[in-house]
């Protein structure tokens, strides 16, 4: 990993399109002004984790539907996950 | 003809015209850019976003609409304008899973998808992290919504995006048989 010591104001340029300034600093917090392109997600670390951490349990996940059909159907969904966590 | 082998599905074709485009993935699977929306029969609530090149990958989703007329914010337009979605026909569906813990289905109402249904191009946005969280319990959700049959409008629409992105509806006969754990006791 690298770590770069950066003063107010300073820059660090990511490719050639995506660029992170420090803004503001105080001892316990810094705020960063970021510029990326529009495809670009930039998330706070922790949002990005909660979807992931969403997304991965909807893909593994058992899901049991809301209206079972008259007959066996129900047997055939969200078999994949069963019993897997 | 796309043949999909599917854990969940079975064995099913796809119209490649039918696959749906996310450039950049879903968060957490970036190499996941391409799939199709699955319903296991018509009129179901619940759809799969099915991933086109891992078969075991499969999302439950349900359209936006089932939690009400305030969600999303900002609106569908102000998203699809965002993203340079510049289709007519833009729907959001909701990634839904069950908590390991409560057994409780939870939707993911920070993170939706959008959908441009005519480019077949999908992202998954993440909205304001204080507004919403990415594991809501359903049923206060379904309460919450003023809408006054929320889950019928939302089958309603699921079964139009799918009809609209020529996925077939699958044939839940063809597989309930090879695959089947049973779901219930």
């Amino acid at each position: 990993m690298l770590i770069i010591r950066r003063r107010v104001g300073e820059r660090i340029v990511i490719g050639s399109n995506i660029e992170i300034s420090v803004a503001s600093a105080t001892k316990k917090a810094v705020r960063l002004a970021i510029s990326a392109p529009k495809g670009v997600p930039v998330l706070r670390g922790e949002v990005h984790d909660s979807v992931v951490a969403a997304n991965v349990a909807a893909a593994t996940g058992l899901i049991e539907e809301d209206e079972p059909p008259d007959d066996d159907a129900e047997a055939s969904v969200g078999a994949s996950g069963a019993g897997s966590r | 003809m796309l043949v999909i082998e599917n854990t969940r599905f079975g064995r099913i074709e796809v119209d490649p015209g039918a696959i749906i485009h996310f450039p950049v993935g879903l968060v957490g699977f970036p190499e996941q850019t391409s799939f199709v929306l699955l319903e296991r029969e018509e009129g179901r609530l619940i759809a799969y976003l099915q991933s086109v090149g891992t078969p075991e990958l499969a999302f439950p989703v349900a359209d936006g609409v089932m939690f009400g007329a305030e969600y999303p914010q900002p609106g569908v337009s102000t998203l699809a304008a965002q993203h340079s979605f510049t289709g007519d026909d833009i729907a959001l569906i909701v990634v839904l899973a069950v908590n390991p813990e409560t057994k409780n289905l939870e939707a993911n109402l920070l993170a939706p998808i959008l959908v441009d249904v005519e480019a077949r191009r999908g992202v998954q946005v993440v909205l304001d992290a204080r507004k919403y969280s990415a594991a809501v319990p359903l049923a206060l959700t379904e309460k919450q919504s003023r809408d006054p049959d929320p889950v019928a409008e939302a089958k309603r629409r699921i079964a139009a995006i799918r009809a609209r992105t020529h996925a077939p509806p699958v044939e839940r006969r063809a597989t309930a048989e090879k695959t089947a754990t049973p779901a219930r006791p």
